[in-house]
């Protein structure tokens, strides 16, 4: 007795396939009911076609109708004039090759666009299509070409043999599309759907995958042509209108798109109902217009989808799913190492790079060298450009300047997919895997990239083929035993935890191994025995003569691992050294806390506070985070409105999420309480926290750089009524506070310099009369006597009865102003209380050097 | 050399041609700009236009203005309901997708075949206009006031939204939420609302753009997915959410087939638009979408 998934995945498909094949034999058919069904199945072999491009590949390929109308008219064209190759089977060879001609043609130019312009342009030549080949010479014209009047023609096979042989080529065609999914060529479709950046980073060329998909897809699409051109016998301009690209695509969309079953049920819904169900095609195209809103709406895996449970982590692996990297301690065998690219060894020589964004230098001569069977880390404030030396490592970004280079080879800037086939892999600050496909096929197709596939033997399972695929098995299966993910193996990688998705992420760099691996914040939201499964990979990784180079906001992790650190700062380097050295550093203490010149002169200045303490911003047990990880664990946190409490901890400890969590930003998961006195405002909207008194002045100057500084306020002006003078009103009041934007008042946002643009993004904030000010690092880039400027304002805000709430890296300046100080790790607030009682240097200590975990442990 | 002498006439009957995408250009800017979604249903929505005017005009036998208003208003409530039911599903969602793109078309079909049951079986009869029908000359060049209405609509609307988005609180509102939504969220604007907004404003212009259309191309239900078309190459053209260059592209586009078909014939005008798109996207295949990044930055 097969189980029930058996049952419903073969099962329902072959008892629909025996319907089709008996019913017109036991129902009886006439031969224009069979030629309608015929033209179903033509029909539905395109959609089959259209899935491949559209559902696999994931190209917005909107005009199928009109590869199906070329293929179709150079049918009728070779079967006319060569009456030798107009047999049923020679056809369908004809409309292939045809369909492929017709898909390189269109696809070459339009695939280099690539997302709504693919889509449009396909739509776009599928509206021309049925008018050009009226044109066309030799064509026929209006009335087309017809083979009903061909004396030279009579179907090869015709009557009921016809439908039944038609049937067999649709469950072929499916066959075929089945195989080229569960192949290599199929797994390279899926990681190009999923993320183009994600296949460059494996080595993939994307764009002759991409062609690779439409041409294959019009091969199908052929197929469809040269059975529609053999069954009904004709084609004319109206064969193949623009509005059976849309058809198709409902057929597409309704059975369930990249499903290899989803365009027979689809195609049969919208083709087979309007053939049999005569009188309704008036109405067919409003219920499949309807349809297809329906199901992207709910449910965007279609009709195929609803057959089939979602999928979730088997029960034992959610239990223990916190114990999983630690059970997997005993795998990680070195005797059981796997590194296949061991012969791709060389050391990473990047030199002078060079980044400029428009008139901005992200990353200004920057240089960094990581020696085979080493841990080179790159460190850095904010905005100090590691992300975008790591892109222009691995080729994601095109350099404006400067060389990279692996052992010998120098890599071709802007290639990143050339990078990943010299020997550089690396990972991604947030996950980036095939979220549908199981650990094991995403494993697989990394494995793909290390043993290259030949398509065609892969897809048709030839012996040559199916050694190759054990072998891929076989290393996909060591990596994940390596990284202890054997109890997730067939799991689709969506429903794991954030911490497992991280360590498939490894497991795939490592199965990768090439000369150098990099790894992009590999311990950012990982429990600690998660981190302890990276240190251990880092150090195979090493072992195996691979470099590594780590970018990382956990200095201690950091200090842990590598053998040398580049510390960066505003894009250049700022120091190079072995750990110890960087950790005792004074300029990288420095640029982590701020500097200590002006000491007390702020503080001295600080205005009293008021007796009566006002409302306050409550904060209680909050949680927040990016999708499945949560940065911010049960955090509480009171600020009265007229106080200033200054928040401060190294990057990536969830400050930021805080803020936003606090605004009503929702990244992912959010929980707890937010309220103001006794207004509860957590499940209010930003807009209406704003509205209730909450304003945040996000980081990175998020202001409106094409509208002018009056027309920024403007816009965000009218907390306190919104007549012409209430405006008014509010515009003055920031510009008494911000005198120099009102010199500037005319000028766009954009041109202006960082200090005044940060100037205009706190004065956008405060001009909706907030009680409580929210600011995310808001000396970030601006000048030191800027710095002061900022620094009194907000104590005059304070004074005036609002609530202020800074993070910022410029530790020492914020503690003089600040009333309340906290500072945060791991998502918590693990030092704090008034200034006064707090020791700057241990909260400094704790930032560069990373005492905070143990101050951590002690308070727990 | 007879080609030649009637340019002047290509020219001045293609800017009215191109008034046409130019306005299915302005109305996919402003809902694009107010929700990142390009409605791919506009011109049908244009389409449902001037439909509701031949109703109006001449079955209803209403008075052209009354027709004009009751036209605009109905569409543009069309329009809402598409932003309701067909595109803020996809607002809301968290992670990014572009299910919008094939449900707005499949809203377009939907429109497309409502309407084709119900003046399906009406011949192709022509809209009668409140402007004469018989032009006049200026310099040995046909001018004629239905065609001039067009493009006077572009004009009027393109500068009035000119207006709105640099003068009015509400149109800064809606510049900021297309610069930065989330940004504008945090200064107290509501994005809904604004995609809201977006989408009635779209309405309106379709509905506009069919009631000057109307007379010029009779009952024709099928001219929504070329003017959606059409429009998108403008948008193309002239860079993703820039009112300005979308409008001016359009018109050169609707010149460029007009100049095309007196050249060259008629037989192959309908290719012109694709040639040109390749053309621009080829020269330049990130130029177009680099200028709407650089907004982001």
């Amino acid at each position: 007795m097969p189980n029930p998934v058996t049952l419903r995945r073969y099962g329902i498909p072959l008892v629909g396939v025996l319907v089709a094949a008996v019913y017109p034999v036991v129902l009886g058919a006439d031969q224009f009911r069979l030629s309608q069904l015929e033209y179903v199945t033509s029909l539905i072999i395109v959609a089959v076609g259209l899935n491949i491009v559209l559902g696999y590949a994931g190209q917005l390929f909107l005009g199928p109708s009109a590869v199906f109308g070329i293929s179709a008219y150079a049918v009728a064209y070779v079967a006319v004039h060569q009456p030798s190759l107009n047999s049923f089977w020679w056809m369908l060879v004809v409309g292939a090759l045809s369909g492929v001609v017709a898909g390189v043609v269109l696809g070459a130019p339009a695939l280099r666009f690539g997302g709504f312009y693919l889509g449009m342009t396909t739509l776009y030549v599928a509206t021309v299509l049925p008018v050009l080949v009226q044109k066309v010479p030799g064509l026929g014209g209006i009335s087309g070409l017809s083979l009903i009047a061909d004396l030279n023609f009579r179907q090869s096979i015709d009557g009921l043999a016809l439908y039944e042989v038609a049937l067999l080529i649709v469950a072929l065609v499916v066959g075929f599309s089945w195989l080229l999914w569960h192949s290599a060529v199929g797994r390279r479709f899926a990681l190009l759907a999923t993320s183009e950046e994600l296949s460059e980073s494996l080595g993939i060329s994307t764009y002759r995958t991409k062609l690779l998909a439409f041409v294959i897809g019009s091969a199908v699409i052929g197929v469809g042509g040269g059975m529609y051109v053999h069954t009904q016998q004709f084609v004319t301009s109206n064969s193949a209108p623009a509005q059976t690209s849309i058809l198709l695509l409902a057929a597409c969309v309704v059975g369930g798109i990249g499903r290899q079953s989803g365009p027979v049920v689809g195609g049969a819904i919208v083709f087979g109902f309007a053939a049999l169900v005569p009188g309704l095609q008036k109405y067919e195209a409003v219920a499949f217009g309807l349809l297809i809103i329906l199901v992207m709406v709910l449910r965007p895996s279609g009709i195929v989808g609803f057959a089939r449970p979602r999928a979730t982590l088997p029960p034992a692996a959610d239990d223990h799913d916190e114990d999983l990297p630690t059970a997997a301690g005993p795998a990680l065998d070195p005797g059981a190492r796997l590194y296949p690219r061991q012969a791709i060894r060389g050391a990473l020589d990047a030199r002078s790079l060079m980044q400029r964004f428009g008139p901005v230098t992200a990353v200004d001569r920057v240089n960094v060298h990581v020696e085979p069977g080493t841990a080179h880390g790159l460190v850095g404030p904010n905005g100090s450009g590691k992300t975008t030396t790591l892109n222009l490592l691995s080729g994601f970004l095109r350099s404006s300047d400067g060389s990279v280079s692996v052992g010998d080879n120098p890599l071709k800037r802007g290639k990143a997919y050339l990078a990943a086939r010299a020997g550089l892999s690396r990972t991604f600050q947030t996950p980036k895997l095939v979220p549908g496909s199981t650990v094991h096929v995403n494993l697989l197709m990394a494995a793909d990239q290390v043993v290259p596939p030949k398509g065609f033997s892969s897809v048709f399972r030839l012996p040559a083929g199916r050694r190759r695929e054990a072998e891929v098995n076989a290393l996909a299966d060591r990596a994940a035993a390596q990284l202890g993910l054997l109890p997730v193996l067939h799991v689709p990688t969506a429903v794991l935890s954030h911490g497992t998705q991280r360590l498939v992420e490894l497991a795939r760099a490592m199965l990768l191994g090439g000369a150098v691996i990099l790894l992009d914040e590999p311990a950012a939201g990982l429990s600690p025995a998660e981190v302890q499964v990276v240190k251990r990979s880092v150090t195979e990784m090493k072992a195996a003569g691979s470099g590594v180079l780590i970018v990382e906001h956990n200095l201690p992790i950091v200090y842990d691992l590598t053998d040398e650190v580049t510390v960066l700062d505003r894009g250049s380097v700022l120091f190079h050294g072995t750990p110890p050295e960087v950790a005792v550093d004074p300029e990288v203490a420095r640029i982590y806390a701020g500097s200590v010149d002006r000491t007390d002169q702020l503080r001295e200045n600080r205005p009293a506070r008021s007796v009566e303490d006002g409302s306050s911003l409550k904060v209680r047990g909050l949680r927040a985070g990016y999708g499945a990880m949560d940065v911010v664990h049960d955090l509480d946190l009171d600020v009265r409105q007229n106080e200033l409490v200054a928040i401060v901890g190294r990057n990536g400890v969830g400050k930021t999420t805080l803020l936003a969590a606090i605004a009503g930003v929702r990244y992912g998961s959010n929980a707890g309480k937010v309220s103001i006195d006794d207004r509860q405002l957590e499940s209010m909207s930003p807009w209406e926290r704003t509205a209730a008194g909450i304003a945040l002045v996000p980081e990175g100057r998020r202001i409106f750089r094409q509208m002018t500084v009056a027309d920024n306020l403007t816009m965000a002006a009218g907390g306190r009524g919104t007549s012409a003078a209430d405006i008014k009103n509010d515009l003055n009041w920031v510009y008494e506070l911000f005198p120099n934007l009102q010199r500037y008042h005319k000028t766009t946002a954009g041109s202006l310099s960082g200090g005044e643009q940060q100037m205009v993004a706190v004065a956008q904030a405060l001009v909706s009369r907030p009680r409580f000010l929210l600011l995310d690092e808001p000396t970030a880039g601006l000048a030191p006597i800027l710095v002061d400027d900022l620094f009194t304002t907000l104590l005059r805000l304070r004074s005036s009865g609002v609530g202020v709430l800074v993070v910022d890296q410029n530790v020492e300046r914020l503690l003089t102003i600040s009333d309340r100080a906290f500072l945060m790790d791991n998502g918590r607030l693990v030092l704090g209380g008034p200034v006064e009682s707090l020791s700057l240097s241990e909260i400094v200590d704790t930032i560069v050097r990373g005492a905070a975990q143990d101050a951590a442990k002690q308070e727990a | 050399m007879s080609s030649l002498s009637l340019l002047p006439d290509a020219i001045v009957a293609g800017l009215c041609t191109g008034s046409v995408y130019g306005l299915v250009a302005l109305g996919y800017n402003i809902t694009y700009n107010a929700t990142g979604v390009f409605n791919l249903a506009q011109g049908d929505l244009v389409m449902v236009g001037l439909m509701l005017t031949w109703v109006a005009v001449s079955i209803f036998k209403l008075p052209y203005l009354v027709a004009f208003l009751g036209v605009v208003v109905i569409v543009s409530l069309i329009s809402l309901v598409e932003e309701r039911f067909v595109v803020r599903p996809f607002l809301v969602r968290r992670e990014a997708n572009i299910g919008w793109f094939i449900s707005t078309l499949g809203f377009s079909i939907m429109i497309e075949a409502i309407a084709l049951i119900w003046f399906g079986n009406h011949p192709i009869v022509p809209i009668p206009s409140f402007l004469p029908a018989s032009g006049f000359s200026i310099l040995g060049t046909l001018f004629v006031p239905r065609e001039l209405l067009v493009l006077g609509a572009l004009i009027v609307l393109s500068v009035g939204f000119e207006f709105f988005f640099k003068r009015t609180r509400l149109g800064l509102t809606m510049q900021a939420t297309a610069e930065d939504r989330q940004a504008a969220g945090l200064r107290g604007v509501n994005p809904i609302r604004v995609g809201q907004i977006g989408f009635l404003l779209g309405g309106l212009i379709a509905g506009v753009a069919g009631f000057v259309v109307a007379p010029l191309v009779s009952t024709s239900i099928s001219v929504g997915l070329s003017y959606s078309v059409k429009g998108f190459v403008a948008l193309a053209i002239g860079g993703f959410g820039n009112l300005r260059a979308g409008v001016i592209a359009a018109l050169l586009l609707g010149v460029a087939e007009s100049v095309f078909t007196l050249f060259v014939g008629a037989d192959y005008e309908i290719a012109v638009g694709l040639v040109i798109l390749l053309v621009v996207l080829g020269l330049k295949p990130t130029g177009v979408s680099r200028s709407f990044a650089a907004r982001q930055v």
